[in-house]
């Protein structure tokens, strides 16, 4: 009989417990519900802004940028969105694509400027995400990412030589993050010579 | 100090003599992931001491609603809520902050020093005494993640907050800002720091 009572009392209190537990889970959901409403549109104006303001620095001289279709045999994860730049007077300057190639610890959001002709006119590196400090965050300096500018794709990496045309020089230590962001650069190149094909 | 807390000591406690990082090595993960540059550490530092202030007053309020059995889980599910609501306002106001920190805000959950104090001090003391704990042990991680990440910076890259100290002859000794030198610049600075305290106690001895 002892056996018993102790049974429900230990019911008793794991419902008990269950039931603060969830009261506490449910306030917290409703606080940052809340949070989340207010937040929202901001974090998604800053991410176009973030988009713009990549557009903007590739093509400084741009007066215009239309948002195209992606091609539909493309993996959205991989490439997001596509924009065509303007200039002044109408003419086509180039396409800015925002590519996501899976890097060490996850996608690295890059925005690549590649020209009519298929020419990369240079990369942005907007975020890296979960790669490492220090070593794959190294894709956002200077060294590293104007190595594209010029180049045609495909695009190589080679490590601890000087590289020529369509090659690009990986960071020591950091060759997983070079890579993706090599092959980013390289699917964008293909999918701005497909949106090309339907823009002329 | 059970009630009556003395503020100046805590203060003293929490930056010096108890300081989470150099005397209780607790939260070394992010103390050695953030520090490769002050801003970097500076941000973690102030995001974990608002969510260790934010989180150690809501868990005093409730310390006596919250039963044992499952204070870990409540406190988890607190600490968490506030550290997404930061991750939230960081990236719709601070995007470059929230940016440069990326995945190490959402790693505050499991931050050992904001769980530690919840468990050590806000389940037992009141809401003030809990505030200020909260605050002072945050600046004293601030406070070494500040000191370790100048070091770091200055002898890692040459830099300071992004400003260069040396001449463009200096070359930088890029080990201090990956992984090992963090581990090796946080032992040295915990030997030097041991060893003050000790000269001052044999000096408080001596004079005794």
């Amino acid at each position: 009989m002892s056996q018993a009572v102790k049974t429900k009392k230990k019911n008793d209190s794991i419902a008990k417990l269950g039931i603060i537990l969830f009261i506490i889970t449910f306030c917290v959901a409703l606080v940052l519900g809340f949070v989340n409403s207010i937040t929202k549109d901001q974090i998604a104006y800053q991410a176009q802004l973030e988009i713009d303001n990549a557009i903007a620095s590739i093509y400084p001289d741009s007066t215009e940028t239309t948002e195209l279709a992606v091609p539909a045999d493309v993996d959205k994860k991989r490439i997001s969105s596509v924009y065509a730049a303007y200039g002044a007077d109408g003419e086509l300057m180039g396409f800015a694509v925002a590519s996501s190639p899976n890097g060490f610890g996850g996608a690295i959001d890059l925005m690549v400027g590649v020209l009519p002709d298929g020419t990369v006119k240079s990369v942005r590196v907007l975020s890296t995400n979960s790669e490492t400090p220090g070593l794959g965050t190294r894709v956002t300096e200077e060294d590293f990412i104007t190595q594209f500018d010029g180049n045609k794709a495909p695009i190589a990496v080679i490590k601890n030589a000087q590289p020529g045309p369509s090659e690009i020089r990986a960071i020591s230590g950091a060759t997983i993050s070079s890579t993706a962001v090599t092959t980013g650069v390289n699917l964008a190149v293909e999918v701005a010579a497909q949106v090309a094909a339907q823009v002329n | 100090m059970a009630k009556n807390f003395k503020i100046g000591e805590m203060f003293k406690s929490g930056i010096i003599t108890n300081n989470p990082v150099l005397m209780q090595t607790l939260g070394i993960c992010p103390t050695l992931a953030t520090t490769s540059s002050v801003e970097n550490g500076l941000g973690m530092g102030v995001s974990a001491m608002v969510v260790l202030i934010a989180s150690n007053v809501v868990i005093s309020l409730l310390r006596k609603v919250i039963p044992k059995k499952i204070r870990i889980a409540a406190y988890i599910v607190i600490i968490a809520g506030f550290v997404t609501m930061i991750d939230l306002i960081l990236k719709a106001y601070g995007p470059s902050l929230s940016k440069s920190l990326g995945l190490f805000i959402p790693l505050i959950v499991v931050n050992c020093i904001i769980l530690g104090r919840a468990e050590a001090f806000a389940s037992k003391r009141t809401v003030g005494a809990s505030f200020f704990d909260g605050l002072t042990m945050g600046l004293g991680f601030t406070f070494a993640l500040f000191i370790i990440a100048t070091v770091r910076e200055i002898f890692g890259a040459g830099t300071f907050l992004g400003h260069e100290v040396f001449g463009s002859a200096f070359q930088p000794a890029s080990i201090i800002g990956m992984a090992p030198g963090g581990f090796l610049v946080l032992g040295i600075i915990v030997a030097v720091i041991q060893l003050i305290q000790r000269k001052k106690k044999e000096k408080k001895e001596g004079n005794a």
